[in-house]
């Protein structure tokens, strides 16, 4: 009995290691480059392209529809031009108070060593996996409704009512852990001692982080600030909620599809993207060369500005922002929560409160949050082992990749999903797989999953091309000199490297995918995730129920988050 | 506030640009529980070159810190020109700083590297421009100003450090192991150069380093470090030729030690080893005294052992050879005198044999070696060092015992 199950277990691996040497042949190793990238192509560039191609062709419709209407003549091209512009001047505001405040925070995170600097670097980053209809009605609450900042100075309405402030102060929360996140850890890195040299050669405090410090972090912040720029510019699910009668972009692309008014949809999807893109492209290209502007030095002013007082006020203020503008207002909702748990605070009607409106009222909402939930973590956990499969092959390619022309194009390209808006996004992939298109699939669940394949692929890939960075070659190298094929040392070197990334991967991919509104709601059809679902309550008025699936949503978020922390620092210190 | 009149620069060769006064008074720094350095008292006169010498770790760069203002003291004071500068910071000291791993830029171009410290300072650029290109034209390095730190090699980046330091408008300037992290023979020329322009510019100047034969190569006078502590302060020649401690002793020369107890025969003192032989020294210790000698390896002459009775030394050994190394300008040489191992150092080409095995003369004077008292130990502590620092000025002041004097 057991020799023969020996036997078998031998013939297995044999087996496997033919099946592997057979994988690793040369052109197998192509047919598997070549379906990596046409898979990449279908999911992530060709809705993209197909929606260029398709204005492009159907110009003159597009032409008589959004330039030419019979009976609205340009009306809905100004409409456009409106919320474009709105957005832009959202997200052109949100980025400087992100770079005022983030910069500074970044900067106190990197340097300094406190109690609880551990739980304020959490707090910080918070804001990405909490998906933003939840943090957005959760600002809605503390800002614009009764309940919040405004019982502080006994005020029966609201401090800010909804429109484009509220939208500023809802983007700001979640944008600015960009800023923050990705100049953290280059400033950690960065050598000390050169700042040591700029001291001893006379420079201030100030002038050495102007100087000395912020040329070597310009690239960090550079791409921190694209993705916050374009993430302010390309959000729908906050916006939604607080945006009022205001309008932004992403909005009107949600609100014209629900109107089925494809031509115009199409039309300002493609603007969107393109913008996003043209922003990307400069960045990457420039990045490098941009010099900073003020060569000049000011050394009094410059000296006055490091002094203590200045840099201890700057600490506080960026502090007191974070935790006013973003903190607070984010994780309002929980105690709004508390506030109608049983009853309303203000009637004392314990219809009003939580338990009724959730549990005991007949339209049984509780039945449909779970529903909700129980789809969106079916979402994302196909998602992600989606992605799982066919993102690390482009991540062990990119990085393997010798040719840097070709490395960089596909750098970029990979990292377009992270910056176009997910509604428009979210359009293109309706527009391609659905019955305008290729007529495979309609709105429902499975155009939700391809949805979120897509934008979360770079959410996907990057980290991975970290990791595989991160391992020696060397290893792989001798595996294979060792008579190993290719996939085996792959298999059995490479790949226990990567646990913890593939598992980092993997969670950000799961946040992002249970978080997201704007891409949903374009291709949900009648499916519901928690997230789109909230925005159904808040349109709705019923605020308890909305709370109630807001805490849910943030809870998951923040156990996420910190079972992504707890595996990244634990893959640093090995 | 602590201002400096601007002042114009000449590079002309002896013309003496400015010359201030350190002094470090019982200047302590800890880190934490941490020594760092303690009890520091130095004092480095205006347009001296001094060495700073010690191992790793033994307080070099805490002092250089310490001087710039990169740290200040936990106690004591520090004082340019006699004026106590201790709480100002870095940045207004003046202090032009050499750093061990360069610490150029690396966003910034040779000449902006340069001009940093005038620019930030709001220096007349014109000027200071003018200045860097005699600096570079001085050290060798003229039309790198374009190049960025990554595309220069570490000597030309060393250099550019150093103008760098100096066009900043510095009143001293301090280095911090300045030529480690070179090559042995960039090294040389380095430590021939940096004394040529510091000497030129007639700017104070502490050099810390590991290397015994740089600070002998480069400095005014060496002060000596161990464990935070200063153990001995002299020029080149009194270190080394009369160490206070075994341990300065061991530093500055590679030699041998033997132990024994002092004799005393007709004003001559003499060593008593184990077996009974007895070695002519010169010591002040007393009769019975028991005392650690030690002998540089270089000091040490090897002769056939035919050339007994032509010799004129104090003390004349014979010896067997264990064995022989060429390392270059040298023979290493391992002998076996009194049943212990001896390292000596003699010139190739010299008519001696060299088999392994063989009988050779091994010839010493009495003043060769350095007899330190047993009890001492490795360690020294504050007192014993005194007294011993008051016996090495006295011999010191003997000028023939200070000279070394072969009879051949």
């Amino acid at each position: 009995m057991v020799s023969e199950q020996r036997d078998i277990e031998v013939k297995m691996r044999r087996n496997l290691l033919k099946a592997e040497n057979w994988l690793s042949k040369k052109n197998v190793l192509t047919a598997g480059k070549v379906i990596t990238i046409v898979i990449f192509v279908l999911i992530v560039l060709g809705p993209i392209l197909y929606l260029l191609l398709q204005i492009l062709i159907n110009s003159k419709e597009i032409n008589s529809t959004v330039f030419n209407d019979p009976i609205l003549g340009n009306e809905a091209f100004l409409m456009m031009l409106r919320s474009i512009g709105l957005s832009l001047k959202i997200a052109a505001i949100v980025t400087v108070f992100d770079i005022l405040v983030g910069v500074p925070i970044a900067w106190i995170l990197a340097r300094y060593e406190f109690r609880g600097k551990n739980i304020l670097d959490t707090l910080v980053d918070m804001p990405i996996a909490v998906p933003t209809s939840a943090l957005g009605f959760s600002i809605y609450l503390f800002w614009g409704t009764n309940n919040g900042i405004s019982r502080l100075f006994n005020s029966q309405v609201g401090l800010v009512s909804q429109g484009t402030f509220l939208i500023i102060l809802a983007h700001i929360a979640f944008t600015f852990p960009y800023v923050t996140r990705s100049i953290r850890g280059i400033i950690s890195d960065l050598d000390l001692n050169l700042e040591k040299a700029g001291k001893t050669l006379g420079a201030s405090p100030f002038t050495i982080a102007r100087m000395i410090s912020l040329p070597m972090v310009k690239e960090g912040l550079l791409a921190g600030t694209v993705l916050a720029f374009t993430r302010s510019l390309g959000e729908t699910g906050a916006t939604l909620i607080v945006s009022g009668v205001y309008q932004t972009a992403p909005v009107v692309i949600v609100s014209w599809m629900k109107g089925l008014k494809i031509p115009t949809t199409a039309f300002l999807a493609f603007i969107l993207i393109l913008i996003s893109l043209v922003l990307l492209t400069t960045v990457r290209l420039f990045a490098r060369k941009v010099g900073l502007p003020w060569k000049k030095v000011f050394p009094r002013f410059e000296r006055k500005l490091s002094s203590k007082k200045v840099k201890r006020s700057r600490d506080g203020v960026s502090l007191f922002l974070f935790f006013m503008f973003v903190f607070i207002p984010a994780l309002f909702v929980i105690i709004y929560l508390f506030q109608w748990w049983g009853r309303s605070p203000f009637s004392g009607d314990p219809q009003a409160g939580m338990i009724y409106q959730v549990f005991q009222a007949p339209d049984r909402k509780f039945t449909e949050i779970f529903r909700a939930l129980g789809t969106s973590i079916e979402i994302a956990l196909i998602v992600t082992l989606i992605n799982m499969v066919i993102a690390t092959p482009m991540a062990l390619m990119i990085s393997k990749m010798k040719n840097k022309k070709v490395k960089g194009i596909l750098d970029l390209l990979i990292d377009i999903p992270l910056v176009i808006p997910s509604s428009a996004l979210g359009f293109s992939i309706f527009f391609l797989w659905g019955s305008n298109g290729m007529h495979i699939l309609s709105p429902g669940f499975f155009m939700i999953v391809i949805a979120h394949v897509s934008f979360t692929y770079s959410y996907c890939v990057r980290p991975l091309i970290g990791s595989f960075d991160a391992i020696p070659t060397m290893y792989d190298e001798a595996a294979t000199a060792f008579g190993a094929s290719k996939f085996t040392a792959f298999r059995k070197v490479t790949l226990p490297f990567l646990k913890s990334g593939l598992i980092a991967a993997a969670i950000m991919t799961f946040t992002r995918s249970m978080s997201e509104t704007g891409a949903t709601i374009i291709t949900m059809g009648v499916e519901r995730t928690i997230p789109v679902l909230l925005v159904d309550f808040f349109e709705a008025s019923t605020f308890p129920a909305a709370a109630f699936a807001s805490t849910i949503l943030i809870i998951i978020s923040f156990a996420m988050l910190l079972l992504l922390r707890r595996i990244t620092r634990r893959a640093k210190n090995e | 506030m602590f201002r400096f009149p601007q002042r114009g620069y000449c590079f002309c060769i002896g013309d003496v640009i400015i010359m201030v006064r350190v002094e470090l008074k019982e200047a302590t720094k800890y880190y934490g529980e941490r020594r760092g350095v303690e009890d520091i008292n130095l004092s480095i006169n205006d347009g001296e070159y001094l060495a700073v010498l010690g191992p790793t770790g033994s307080g070099k760069t805490t002092t250089m810190y310490l001087i710039a203002g990169l740290l200040s003291p936990s106690k004591g004071s520090i004082l340019f020109d006699d004026e106590d500068i201790s709480n100002v910071p870095a940045e207004d000291r003046s202090v032009g700083f050499v750093f061990e791993e360069y610490n150029l830029f690396p966003r910034m171009t040779v000449e902006s590297n340069i001009l940093f410290g005038p620019t930030v300072k709001d220096l007349n650029l014109i000027e200071s421009r003018k200045i860097s290109r005699e600096l570079l034209a001085l050290l060798n390095i003229s039309g790198k100003e374009p190049n960025y730190p990554d595309e220069i090699s570490g000597g030309q980046k060393q250099r550019v450090a150093l103008a760098r330091a100096i066009v900043s408008d510095a009143r001293i300037l301090v280095m911090d192991d300045p030529l480690r992290a070179l090559d042995a023979k960039i090294r040389e020329i380095l430590q021939v150069e940096l004394r040529k322009l510091v000497k030129d510019l007639g700017i104070t100047c502490i050099h810390a380093t590991h290397d015994t034969q740089e600070a002998m190569r480069v400095a005014d006078r060496i002060a000596v470090f161990k464990d935070g502590m200063i153990v001995q302060i002299g020029t080149p020649e009194e270190v080394y030729n009369h160490p206070n401690s075994l341990y300065v002793a061991e530093f500055l020369g590679e030699g041998s030690t033997i132990e024994g107890k002092i004799d005393d025969i007709k004003e001559e003192k003499y060593l008593v080893l184990q077996d009974g032989s007895r070695i002519n020294v010169e010591t002040d210790l007393q009769k019975d005294e028991e005392a650690i000698a030690l002998i540089p390896g270089e000091l040490i002459d090897v002769y056939p052992i035919s050339m007994k009775k032509k010799l004129n030394y104090h003390n004349i050994f014979e010896a067997v050879l264990l064995d022989v190394r060429c390392v270059g300008e040298f023979n290493e040489l391992d002998l076996e005198i009194f049943g212990s191992r001896f390292k000596a150092k003699d010139l190739i080409g010299k008519e001696i044999p060299l088999k392994k095995k063989s009988k050779v003369l091994v010839a010493t004077d009495k003043d060769d070696y350095r007899i330190f008292p047993k009890k001492e130990g490795k360690m020294i502590n504050k007192k014993k060092s005194d007294r011993i620092i008051n016996s090495n000025t006295q011999v010191g002041i003997d000028g023939s015992s200070v000279k070394k004097v072969k009879k051949k």
